[in-house]
């Protein structure tokens, strides 16, 4: 089709013009912002001189390439947005490399936009039409802002383009692009400080991370090529010939993918780059960065999952769903840890990424083929997948406005997020505060907003599921622990990020500044327009997705209908919207969101007047049993805040996880490894967050890290002295057996 | 439409039946347990005066430290609470399906908004009753879902009212006994939930007047006024839920040994001589308790959560799965 195919082109240029613009005038005047870099860190560190900064005006190179940004993700806003209205898919070509015949498989960069693929260009476009808007301020004072902006451009064209992809060599390209692309903005911290030598560190734990699990994926996809009849690169054959068969292979792929693509997304125990590595990124690419690019992850493992393989078996799904479970729970865990405001949401990214999974590997488990005989089951993989989309939806609104608030407390202390040395902001910033705070009860599932409606999804599918399963004569136990035990996680992890958010909001926004001298050195008013525009359309939107959920269920139900699995058990329950949810007359729920916002609306509206008419309040000094009130040291921090539930959490998490791991780890197979590779058992990299003297909060995670470099080494170490075993002789044969390989192949080609 | 209306209104008296019945209720548990350890104590209908009061103090004190966070909050938490009373309204007439997950995240915004408005406070109170408080809330969600799901596995549905009215719906087969002991089983772990939620001995002292040992009522230290009013009021709704709800749970509303569906008067009177007597069996449980260091709040958790999962696997006929 031509249309796809020219509008592709036209991001590519857009995208691609607005990454070299900044990029080729940025080495050019690479001298003169270096001085200027010096000049503005003497100021901050003298302290005395710090004025607030003028709102200069962005050079030109900078504005160029974010007008480029931001008319492409207009354009593929609009595309999606088309593309989900109409359905159907539609494919193009870009280019072809030169045909080899039918013994190599093509490498032709071919797109594919159907439903899914054209949801997660909507999020994509749709942030980033926010994140640019929004930049346009953020960027004015950052003395890499030309590095920023078109770095941004790249990075949104791997993004783009790796979701459209459909050529396994192409995708797996554009993924790797993604990563660098990403480092690359990463690598602003440590320009701003070269000194600090974690922010270089930071870089390094994303690249090793992102690589490893680049490298499973790689795997996942060349198995899956190599055993598909007849071997292809072309993602569209895994799709008209969904894999049936049981064999290991399948059963390989799932795992490598889950790993791969886990990784990349942060699940546990997986996860701990996250939360070291994102807040290296200027913040508002931070936004799209946790908004979109740890999903991208999960785009791979729906395609993968749910459209090359017709019917899995249920011990897929019900993998995907413990790990899950247990992601959403360490991850809350570990935001109760967070110095800076940049770490703890990362964490609940971490989080969220788990909740969303959950609802995915519902889906898989009841589309599994162990259930034929109970077709209710079935009816409920599309409502789980869409309670996991909806999630994702909903993470990509509300983490995106609380980062995009983080930047702008970034921009309005100059620079300290850390949380002990905030408070009181609300007192000065009205807007930003207000929005965080809507934010805040979004993030911890609470109505009117709309985490509160996938939460509910999510949690439904499950107990629908359960209640279910009990009356099947295949039940078995292990399911039934694992469904009960995940629901227990996520209701833990739940009412988690609701103390977690308590404590984040509590601590930068409420009460009074605990660091006075630098509370005197931000800057007077809240952020200029535009930032506060963009804060304001999210926290609309937070709502907007609380109150009128149906309109979207329906959508992400025409997206799950395309992967197969139409949405049949749920239905508005009555013409003014809200959530029935029917599954085969056995199970039954409803949900009334816009009935709860009108009552408790009004209830609130006349409960408000009622104070307002006796308004005059009396003010008084705050009552501290007779002492002087000194707020800075008088109030609770965030580490009294967590205090007994962080006690609890690590008596319960030692016995039932860490023990575990930490012992599987030390291990005699683990230390004959460590033996064989000459290698000290050490990590190739730092955590931060101490628990307490010499035991910190990723200690078992990084430990993962290391085993899986541990095995990586020992393997190619064996196949180097293998291989490479300094013999002439060795090597001659080597050249002559390529050469056989060679003509095998042109052979293969002529006939 | 019309019968929309009606539905609407019906509803909306049974909300203000439960709103203005809640601080007798609360007042009743309050006069039998002084009754019961010896003391006079104040009348039930006390807690109405002290509101009468409350409500007519104009203006209120407001810490200077406080925004506008610490001026919605009691309408907040009153309102979720008031809508509580739509989840269990005393009569099954007209009635808004309301699920109970919907009935829990009400319960956690309230507390979350009261939480928030303690940090707004910026004083060493109001911080330690939000942490306290909302650590209490971390312990009793977990619990709260598991039982839903146990209630899930019996009736087939999360809707409130299905709940509330009827009994398991296997009644009469040989599944029945397994039914009845995850109920009680059940039953069990949401009466400590009731204790946790509420602010009960062992968990949190009611009657307490020093600071340093306050759960909730550190939240409410700073409040005065008519916004106090709303936060007790609110409180007293809450406590009339979960007892209806336990109420209900044991003595569903229709009672499948009678012959028919309660009618006319019989029913608000069956419902009030459950309350009554739910409210007397708090104000003994309380007499023989003492209050736990809170963080010694875990262990009678865990019992209640063993509970649970016990419950949850008997409603599951896991053992008797095969036939």
């Amino acid at each position: 089709m031509l249309e796809i195919q020219f509008f592709f082109w036209i991001i590519i240029g857009l995208l691609g013009l607005g990454g070299m613009t900044p990029l080729a005038a940025a080495a050019f005047r690479s001298r003169s912002t270096k001085r200027k870099d010096e000049s503005t860190r003497f100021a901050t560190s003298t302290g005395q001189t710090y004025v607030a900064k003028n709102h200069q005006k962005l050079d030109c190179p900078t504005t160029l390439s974010l007008w480029f940004a931001l008319i492409s993700s207009g354009l593929t806003t609009f595309y999606a947005l088309k593309t989900l209205m109409e359905g159907g898919s539609s494919s193009a070509t870009l280019f072809v490399t030169e045909s080899f015949g039918n013994s190599l498989p093509s490498f032709a960069l071919t797109l594919y936009v159907d439903r899914l693929a054209a949801f997660f260009l909507l999020l994509l476009g749709g942030l980033s039409i926010g994140i640019v808007i929004y930049s346009f301020d953020y960027l004015c004072e950052k003395a890499d802002r030309t590095l920023i902006a078109g770095g941004y451009n790249l990075f949104l064209l791997s993004e783009v383009l790796f979701v459209v992809a459909n050529n396994v060599f192409f995708f797996i390209v554009l993924l790797e692009l993604a990563t660098l692309t990403c480092s690359f903005l990463m690598l602003h911290k440590y320009r701003e400080q070269p000194d600090h030598l974690e922010h270089q560190q930071s870089v390094k734990i994303y690249l090793i991370a992102n690589h490893i699990g680049g490298a499973f994926v790689l795997a996942a996809l060349l198995i899956l090529a190599l055993f598909h009849n007849p071997p292809t690169f072309d993602m569209s054959m895994f799709r008209q010939m969904p894999n049936t068969s049981s064999s290991i292979a399948n059963n390989l792929v799932f795992l490598l993918a889950l790993i791969g693509f886990g990784i990349k997304a942060g699940i546990a125990p997986f996860h701990i780059w996250v939360a070291i590595a994102h807040p290296s990124l200027p913040t508002n690419v931070h936004a799209i960065s946790v908004g979109i690019m740890i999903k991208i992850a999960i785009y791979g493992m729906i395609r993968i999952f749910f459209q090359f393989f017709s019917t899995p078996p249920w011990w897929w799904g019900f993998t995907v769903l413990l790990i899950a479970a247990f992601t959403a729970l360490i991850g809350v865990r570990n935001a109760l840890y967070g110095r800076t405001l940049k770490d703890s949401l990362a964490d609940h990214s971490v989080e969220n990424i788990g909740i969303i999974l959950a609802g995915i590997g519902l889906a898989l488990l009841f589309s599994s083929r162990n259930f034929p005989k109970f077709p209710p089951i079935h009816t409920l993989t599309g409502l789980a997948l869409v309670a996991g989309l909806y999630h994702l939806l909903n993470h990509t609104v509300f983490k995106g406005l609380l980062y995009l608030c983080t930047g702008a407390v970034d921009k309005l202390t100059s620079g300290v997020v850390e949380l002990e040395r905030l408070g009181g902001l609300i007192h000065r910033y009205r807007w930003t505060s207000a929005c965080f705070l809507v934010g805040s009860v979004a993030i911890a599932g609470f109505p009117p907003f709309n985490g509160f409606i996938s939460e509910w999804l999510t949690l439904q599918t499950l107990i629908a599921g359960a209640s279910l399963f009990i009356k099947t004569s295949s039940l078995n136990a292990l399911l039934l622990t694992g469904m009960v035990f995940s629901s227990l996680l996520l209701a833990g992890a739940f009412a988690l990020t609701a103390l977690a958010f308590v404590k984040i909001a509590g601590e930068v926004f409420l009460g009074k500044p605990r660091d006075k001298t630098v509370f005197e050195a931000y800057e007077k008013n809240d952020v200029p327009w535009r930032m506060r525009g963009v804060l304001i359309i999210l926290a609309v939107l937070c709502l907007a997705l609380g109150i009128l959920p149906w309109p979207v269920i329906m959508m992400l139900g025409k997206v799950a209908g395309d992967l197969r699995f139409p949405l049949v058990s749920a239905s508005p329950f009555s013409s003014w919207g809200g959530i029935s949810i029917n599954v085969g007359s056995q199970y039954t729920a409803q949900l009334r969101p816009e009935f709860l916002f009108i009552l408790s609306g009004l209830g609130l509206f006349v409960l408000f007047l009622s104070l307002q008419m006796s308004r005059s309040w009396n003010e008084k000094a705050v009552w501290t049993t007779g002492t002087q009130y000194d707020p800075e040291r008088m109030q609770y921090t965030g580490s009294a805040f967590t205090s007994p539930v962080r006690d609890f959490l690590e008596k319960a998490l030692i016995a039932a996880v860490f023990a575990p791991i930490t012992s599987i780890l030390q291990s005699s197979i683990v230390k004959r490894l460590a033996r064989l590779t000459d290698q000290q058992f050490t990590a190739p990299f730092d955590i931060r967050f101490d628990v307490s003297e010499g035991r910190s909060v990723g200690e078992p995670f990084r430990q993962v890290y290391c085993l899986l470099i541990l095995l990586l080494q020992s393997a190619s170490r064996r196949i180097g002295s293998f291989f490479q075993n300094g013999d002439l002789r060795s090597y001659l044969l080597y050249i002559f057996l390529i050469f056989v390989a060679v003509f095998i192949v042109l052979a293969g080609v002529i006939r | 439409m019309t019968q929309f209306i009606a539905v609407a209104l019906i509803g909306l008296a049974q909300v203000a039946l439960i709103v203005f019945i809640a601080p007798a209720v609360v007042g009743f548990q309050r006069w039998f347990q002084a009754r019961l350890q010896l003391r006079k104590g104040p009348p039930p209908w006390q807690p109405y005066f002290n509101l009468i009061k409350l409500m007519g103090i104009h203006p209120g004190l407001r810490p200077q430290t406080t925004s506008w966070v610490y001026v919605i909050a009691p309408p907040v938490v009153f309102v979720c609470y008031a809508l509580l009373s739509w989840a269990t309204p005393p009569f099954s007439l007209g009635y808004i399906p309301l699920d109970f997950l919907t009935v829990i995240s009400l319960l956690g915004l309230a507390r979350f908004t009261l939480a928030l408005a303690g940090m707004d406070t910026a004083t060493p109170f109001g911080g330690m009753g939000s942490s306290r408080e909302m650590f209490i809330n971390v312990l009793a969600e977990p619990v709260l879902i598991l039982i839903i799901l146990t209630l899930a596995f019996q009736r087939h549905t999360t809707n409130m009212i299905s709940i509330v009215n009827n009994f398991s719906s296997l009644q009469g087969t040989t599944g029945f006994v397994f039914d009845l002991a995850a109920l009680l089983l059940l039953w069990l772990a949401l009466a400590f939930v009731t204790l946790m939620d509420n602010g009960f001995l062992p968990v949190d002292n009611p009657s307490t007047h020093l600071e340093l040992t306050m759960i909730q009522r550190a939240l409410h230290l700073e409040y005065s006024g008519r916004s106090l009013a709303l936060i007790e009021w609110g409180e007293a709704i809450r406590l009339t839920f979960f007892l209806t709800l336990l109420g209900d749970l044991l003595i569903p509303r229709n009672i499948a040994v009678l012959p028919q569906v309660l009618t006319g008067i019989q029913a608000p009177l069956l419902y009030i001589i459950k309350l009554l007597v739910a409210a007397s069996l708090l104000a003994l449980f309380e007499l023989t308790q003492v209050k736990l260091r809170l963080r010694r709040i875990v262990t009678p958790w865990v019992v209640a959560l063993l509970l649970v999962i016990a419950a949850t696997f008997l409603a599951a006929k896991f053992l008797i799965s095969g036939q």
